[in-house]
């Protein structure tokens, strides 16, 4: 196969520059390829980190029905939104800053329990997100520039892969959509039971009388 | 007059018999609480099955309030019982209580066990209650208020 002088020089750089575009396997990424080309600018530290937070607490309230919609309409004051409504229990969207105030309303309409709070840090990923676009954009500004001088079987590789380019970036930007979604969003879980019903065990104090405080023992003499 | 032994004997049994059968200690319990008549001991219910009772045990090895609230806290923990509340308090007698309250499964149901620990001398007397949440927590307030009112005789 002859290719023209233009055709093989542009189907040559499009190769160099598709091998950087190319996804590597967790941990076997070198590290000229975590951030290609980037200028001192763009890897300015991130004075505000971005975080996903997530809360979970069982809530024991005596009318369900009237504390789910409490706690909906709170969340709608909030400016967030029920992802799941169920009887027993709620999935709920706020900003951020509208965290702690709605665990603060959850908690005042009953008794607030097995509560738990989960920070996590997503600045890493985003930002290493956010480049890799970044360098996947640009790889595609410059595949298109090799059209012009390009002839047909040359233009018809280069098209396959700006597909393949297109179609990792649209799964990049996928993930991190996903990601800032998490950051924009608090997530909160109220159950109104138990869960795990399965939780109570044996165990054995030293104090005799203590073992014998139990509900199962209390019921028996009861 | 002269009583005929048989009848001392006979008053001699029933004393005996009304401080045996009277628990040594009072406390004024629940509105909401009837009394097993049945039973000796500290007994009542509510209408939708809020069960109540009092027990004594000896305090041995002997231990302070504040040892034992402890001690029954952690074993309760560990069996996987979700400690709710600890609320201590002085009766009207001036004496020292504190009530630990506690959520567990039981069965379909999410059920309180609540422990109330009092320790006089040798004895720690417990006020014990369980129900399930939704009925316990409608007479909750009315137990708290019962607790003060534990006096015991000695």
């Amino acid at each position: 196969m002859i290719w023209s002088k233009h055709g093989l020089a542009g189907s040559a750089m499009a190769l160099i520059l598709l091998g950087w575009g190319m996804p590597c396997p967790a941990g076997e990424k070198p590290a000229q390829q975590e951030a290609p080309k980037e200028s001192a600018e763009t890897v300015q530290p991130n004075t505000h980190r971005r975080a996903a937070l997530e809360a979970r607490l069982v809530l024991k309230v005596i009318r369900v029905d009237k504390v789910r919609d409490v706690l909906l309409d709170e969340v709608k004051r909030l400016g967030g939104f029920p992802l799941l409504i169920e009887n027993s229990q709620l999935i709920l969207k706020v900003p951020p800053s509208g965290l702690t105030p709605l665990l603060k309303v959850a908690a005042d309409q009953g008794w607030a329990l097995n509560k738990s709070f989960q920070r996590q840090d997503l600045d890493l990923e985003i930002t290493k997100l956010e480049r890799r676009i970044a360098s996947k954009q640009k790889m595609l500004d410059k595949l298109r520039a090799f059209f012009d001088d390009s002839d047909v079987a040359a233009t018809l590789r280069i098209e396959r892969e700006m597909v393949s380019q297109v179609q990792q970036l649209e799964s990049l930007k996928g993930q991190l959509k996903l990601l800032l979604d998490r950051v924009r969003w608090a997530r909160i879980t109220i159950v109104f039971n138990f869960q795990r019903r399965d939780r109570i065990v044996d165990a054995h104090s030293p104090f005799e009388w203590v073992n014998t405080a139990n509900l199962n023992q209390f019921l028996t003499e009861y | 007059m002269r009583f005929a032994p048989q009848w001392i004997s006979l008053v001699g049994v029933c004393l005996f018999i009304g401080v045996a059968c009277t628990p040594p200690y009072t406390i004024t319990p629940p509105p909401s609480f009837k009394r097993f008549e049945q039973s000796r001991d500290f007994r009542y219910i509510t209408a939708d099955g809020v069960m109540l009772k009092a027990r004594e045990v000896d305090n041995y090895p002997r231990g302070e309030l504040e040892f034992w609230t402890s001690a029954l806290k952690l074993h309760l923990d560990e069996r996987g019982y979700v400690f709710k509340s600890e609320t201590c308090f002085k009766t009207e007698g001036a004496l020292d209580g504190c009530t630990l309250i506690f959520l567990l499964p039981h069965g379909a149901e999410d059920w309180v066990f609540g422990e109330t620990v009092y320790v006089v001398d040798d004895t720690i007397y417990l006020i014990e209650v369980a129900g399930p949440f939704e009925r316990y927590a409608k007479v909750a307030d009315e137990l708290t208020q019962a607790y003060k009112t534990f006096d015991p005789h000695h």
